[in-house]
């Protein structure tokens, strides 16, 4: 029976933990993990994505957050650390991405109704009427800026101030990323040698995948940006990747969440990124109406050490372009794929996995940066 | 040891017929492992109805599905459709597809048929 238990246990490897809703209704955490404390391990990761949760909610009333959205201009809100390093973390990502990262962007998001309150009542679909003008834009993009809140450390506690009354916050675009690097903490903490954390497609890759006592690459497959919609499965893979442990990979892209309003020339796409201009992926103005670009990124995937920083930064390349993104990502030194509905492109060494199967990627040309 | 029995095997022949065929019969064998472990792993259809139902077939198993509104024909390795019962008949004008990832739409009907790899041998998923 002993014997059975340890065969199997030894064979099994992985302890599974089946996706469970974190941050919001559609945010799942999903765990593996290798060694006999496991259910352990995977407690404390709960407690510790909770208490983020707590703290950086925009839909609890009574998180940190919520209350400094709420306050008024020169009025001091106490927040958590995590509130706190999060804050720091992302204004050194708007500094590192010349605004194309912006925690302060709500108020866009809001504006062109692509947060996720308006998301999730729009469902999708809706006329032309609701879409900003180019002024109310500009209006809303001068005070979209982090620049606009001072943080302090004082005796311990930690303080946000706005100088604009209008400034309003969202750390969803981290939040994930700073969650698996928690995360990455506690499983530094035990004696775990191989575990994968996903939450919501921010993926950590600990230690290498161990199969039956044997070590090797994960074998990772990035879902085509194509078609939008439709179960994942019909969308299949655009390309796998093979990666060494110890290692984030996080993707980023405009058909995961954005609306379609009907206009006088047709139906345009408005996917969340915000770009530093206040408008989002994809759409310019013509000088009479809101239109979709030629060709912009659809999806971007970054390879790294840090899942906070591939998080903001997969954000950032789709923001910034197949170009600049690409050059930024050479420049932090992190790896990656970037896809634009034409073309793509490859930074820095990174490995495919059985290129002979998952070639989605074919059917786009390769761009040299 | 037995010097005799040493000498006899020394002169003996290094390689006879019947070294031969054993030979023969473990290359072949060996081969055969290979081929069994190694085989490409086979690539499966996905149909997929309205966005909502999800079908997986090997490409491998020369069946016939009658849909609704079309039929999805995987023979021989390639997947066509006919009968549909869409006004454009872009699905059927597609012809037959086989490579990975190619894909048959019948927008009218909201089918997408696409062949794909063995995922399975995957260990995670990005990019939903
Ligand atoms: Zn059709």
């Amino acid at each position: 029976m002993l014997c059975v238990c340890v065969c199997g246990c030894a064979a099994a490897g992985y302890t599974v933990f089946e996706p469970i809703a974190v941050f919001s209704d559609d945010i799942l955490f999903s765990a593996k993990i290798s060694g006999g404390r496991a259910d352990y391990v995977y407690k404390r990761m709960k407690d510790a994505i909770s208490e983020i949760d707590n703290e950086i909610s925009l839909s609890k009333a009574d998180s940190a957050l919520s209350r400094f959205n709420n306050a008024a201009q020169n009025e001091r809100i106490e927040v958590g650390e995590h509130a706190f390093n999060l804050f720091k973390l992302s204004c050194e990502y708007y500094e590192l991405t010349d605004g194309a990262f912006n925690c302060a962007a709500l108020p866009l998001s809001r504006l062109w109704r692509v947060d996720s309150a308006s998301l999730a009542c729009l469902n999708g679909e809706s006329d032309a009427a609701d879409l900003p003008s180019p002024e109310r834009v500009n209006e809303t993009t001068a005070y979209c800026d982090p620049n606009t809140v001072t943080a302090e450390c004082v005796d311990g506690r930690y303080y946000l101030t706005k100088t604009n009354g209008n400034t309003e916050l969202d750390f969803g675009g981290i939040a994930k990323g700073y969650a698996v690097d928690e995360c990455v903490d506690i499983l530094n903490e035990y004696d775990v040698s191989s575990a994968l954390i996903d939450i919501s497609g921010n993926a950590y890759f600990y230690g290498s995948y161990i199969d039956s006592g044997v070590s090797s690459d994960w074998g990772v497959g990035v879902l085509s940006p194509r078609p939008r919609n439709g179960p994942s499965l019909s969308r299949g893979y655009v390309v796998a990747l093979s990666l060494g442990g110890d290692v984030s990979a996080v993707t980023s892209g405009d058909y995961m969440r954005y609306r379609t309003v009907e206009t006088s020339d047709g139906k345009i796409y408005v996917p969340h990124i915000m770009r530093a201009n206040g408008v989002p992926l994809g759409v310019e103005y013509d000088g009479n109406n809101w239109k979709n670009s030629d060709d912009w990124v659809i999806s971007a995937t970054v390879i790294g050490n840090s899942s906070a920083l591939s998080d903001a930064l997969s954000t950032a390349m789709c923001a910034l372009g197949i170009d600049k993104g690409g050059e930024l990502l050479k420049k932090v030194g992190y790896k990656g794929l970037i896809f634009t509905e034409k073309k793509y492109t490859i930074i820095g060494e990174v490995s495919l996995y059985r290129p002979d199967i998952y070639d989605g990627y074919r059917r786009y040309d390769y761009y040299e940066l | 040891m037995n010097f005799e029995r040493i000498k006899r095997v020394k002169s003996s022949k290094a390689f006879t017929v019947p070294d031969a065929i054993v030979s023969v019969i473990m290359v072949i064998a060996v081969i055969a492992c290979a081929l069994f472990v190694y085989r490409l792993p086979s690539a499966d259809v996905i149909i997929s109805v309205r966005g909502e139902k999800d079908i997986r077939l090997s490409l491998d198993s020369e069946t016939d599905i009658e849909l609704k509104h079309l039929t999805v024909h995987i023979h021989g390795g390639q997947v066509w459709v006919t009968d549909a019962d869409c006004a454009d008949k872009t699905c059927e004008n597609i012809g037959k597809i086989s490579g990975t990832w190619q894909r048959i739409v019948c927008l009218p009907n909201g089918v997408v048929i696409s062949v794909t790899g063995d995922d399975d041998s995957l260990q995670w998923e990005i990019g939903r």
